[in-house]
């Protein structure tokens, strides 16, 4: 089910009562800017529309959207898919949240930590020693790492 | 939650009992919003361990976050039901060198198989491995071996390259010269969270009158947050005369471990009553599972579509996979179905889920066929030791729990 929160919108009118011109009514989202829903909407579409395609078919399914996910991420900033998220999140859209997740993670993976650190726009809070004595306890885990 | 924004907005636009969550808080650094806890955790969750344990140095809750056991157990769980191809450990031994290897092949890696070592510095020092056991639960190895001379037990963890030896002894009123044999098993309790390792030792009594040979075994349970070992009394199993037959065609499913073996109920009997003998690891309860006669010469004991199943093969060049379709009921065993035509095979390893079969052929070469299609994939022995035989198969997940307390090495 994609975007449950707008269906919920639907399901909660219908609960009260309300006629309501389904086509017209127009649903606050407030939290959700234009951009991050218009790829969300588009997305979305496609899902469905390859879902329809290879209705019995799983496998093609799957590989026809992994294809569709790799172009898409090459459109995609990654500093948009912190937005993407919330906004997946916001919308209850648990396929998309699942994606950008998964792509968030993917470009983190092999980096190091004052990359994550700027990406999430965070800042080191430890005291002076405890992050040398973190890094030794897994030095290996340094190994290998891109460079920034 | 923004209840100022909700009072310029339609009445109709409830949020009721579904609540969005989505602060978005500004950061200092940049104008993105930056994530709640809970979307950082799916994030976070979907990396390997290797990553994980980096990133605890990016900041202080990131460092709680790693080593705190809801998460360990939400990224175990993820990393096992979400991963496509996961990687198989093969244990098995180098017949010349009488060494013990431990071959990790990563499916993504193009098929290679790579030798993992788990006799790092200060453990190589110290252990000498016996091949008696291996098994792996929630990324968690376990092998037995002998430690100053005793018997032992290292509980590693490749991932993030720790471990655990559990040492103990042999029991004390068990001569030497009876023992016949010795069998073990690595389990999971769910209810106590805890994990245990049970050692079944072996004794033969030849019986003066009729001189046939009786077998006894005396059970023992450690349980790790207890650190101590348990002997089991009174179960039923004492009563029959059981062999074990410890080929490495054991499984571990669901909670419970079993073992194939032989069972001579009535003095007289011979032992070939093939039966399974399980262990429950939460209850520490023993159970007799007969098989049917049919299965005949070759069992090994699998999963498939989370039902216990027994590989019966060793006839023709065709493997039969055996279902127990209600688990417990002798009468449930079902003929699920027949792989092969398989030339050159020697032996079936394991069921790598429903669809695979990892196969040994006639050159110790591990062989991946693909149950639908058919398919054979040969695994590259590239890091093959020269004389390799392997023995044991399983899934294996990384995962990022670790034990403290007593013997603690780093590999």
């Amino acid at each position: 089910m994609k975007f449950c929160a707008v269906k919920q919108y639907f399901d909660d009118e219908n609960n009260n009562n309300i006629t309501s011109g389904a086509s017209t009514t127009m649903i606050p989202l407030p939290n959700v800017e234009s951009h991050p829903l218009a790829i969300l909407i588009t997305y979305c579409k496609k899902h469905l529309k390859i879902k329809a395609n290879n209705a019995d078919n799983k496998k093609e399914t799957e590989k026809e959207m992994e294809q569709y996910e790799q172009e898409l991420l090459k459109k995609v900033m990654p500093q948009e898919l912190t937005e993407l998220i919330l906004a997946a999140n916001y919308l209850n859209f648990k396929e998309a949240l699942d994606f950008f997740c998964r792509a968030v993670a993917s470009a983190i993976q092999n980096k190091s930590i004052e990359f994550v650190r700027k990406f999430f726009g965070l800042e080191s809070d430890f005291e002076l020693g405890e992050e040398e004595k973190l890094r030794e306890e897994f030095a290996w885990s340094f190994e290998g790492v891109d460079e920034d | 939650m923004s209840q100022s924004k909700m009072s310029n907005t339609s009445s109709k636009w409830r949020w009721g009992r579904r609540w969005r969550s989505c602060r978005l808080r500004l950061s200092s650094n940049n104008n993105l919003p930056s994530l709640p806890e809970e979307l950082l955790e799916e994030i976070l969750v979907r990396l390997p361990v290797k990553s994980l344990l980096r990133f605890r140095c990016v900041q202080k809750s990131w460092s709680t976050l790693v080593q705190n056991p809801t998460f360990i157990a939400k990224h175990l769980r993820h990393h096992q039901t979400k991963t496509k191809n996961p990687s198989i450990l093969v244990e098995g031994l180098d017949k010349i060198e009488d060494l013990q290897y431990l071959l990790q092949s990563h499916p993504d890696e193009g098929g290679g198989v790579r030798v993992l070592d788990f006799k790092g510095d200060s453990m190589g020092r110290l252990l000498t491995v016996y091949t008696k056991m291996f098994a792996c639960i929630n990324g968690i190895i376990c092998i037995a071996g002998i430690l100053r001379g005793h018997y032992g037990f290292i509980l590693w963890n490749p991932a993030i390259r720790k471990g655990k030896i559990i040492p103990y002894t042999q029991s004390p009123n068990c001569p030497p010269d009876a023992l016949s044999g010795l069998y073990f098993a690595f389990g999971f309790d769910q209810n106590s969270n805890d994990y245990k390792v049970v050692r079944v030792v072996e004794h033969k009594k030849k019986s003066a009158e009729n001189s046939i040979t009786r077998y006894c075994n005396a059970f023992y349970v450690y349980s790790l947050r207890a650190e101590c070992w348990t002997q089991i009394f009174g179960t039923p199993i004492h009563h029959n005369n059981i062999k074990l037959h410890s080929c490495c065609n054991e499984i571990y499913f669901n909670g419970v471990h079993h073992w194939i073996g032989f069972l001579n109920s009535e003095p007289g009997d011979s032992y070939d009553h093939h039966i399974i003998l399980s262990f429950d690891m939460s209850h520490e309860v023993f159970q007799i599972i007969r098989f049917p006669d049919m299965f005949f010469p070759n069992k090994t004991l699998a999963v498939f579509n989370d039902c216990l199943a027994c590989i019966v093969y060793g006839i023709n060049e065709y493997i039969d996979i055996w279902v127990m379709r209600e688990y417990g009921v002798e009468d449930s065993w079902t003929k699920q179905l027949v792989v092969g035509h398989l030339l050159g095979i020697q032996r079936p390893l394991q069921l790598l889920g429903n669809e695979e079969i990892l196969l040994v052929d006639e050159n110790q070469t591990l062989v991946l066929y693909n149950i639908g299609s058919q398919e054979i994939k040969i695994l590259q022995r590239t890091g093959y030791p020269k004389i390799f035989m392997p023995r044991r198969a399983i899934v294996y997940v990384e995962s990022l729990v670790s034990f403290t307390g007593g013997i603690v090495f780093e590999s």
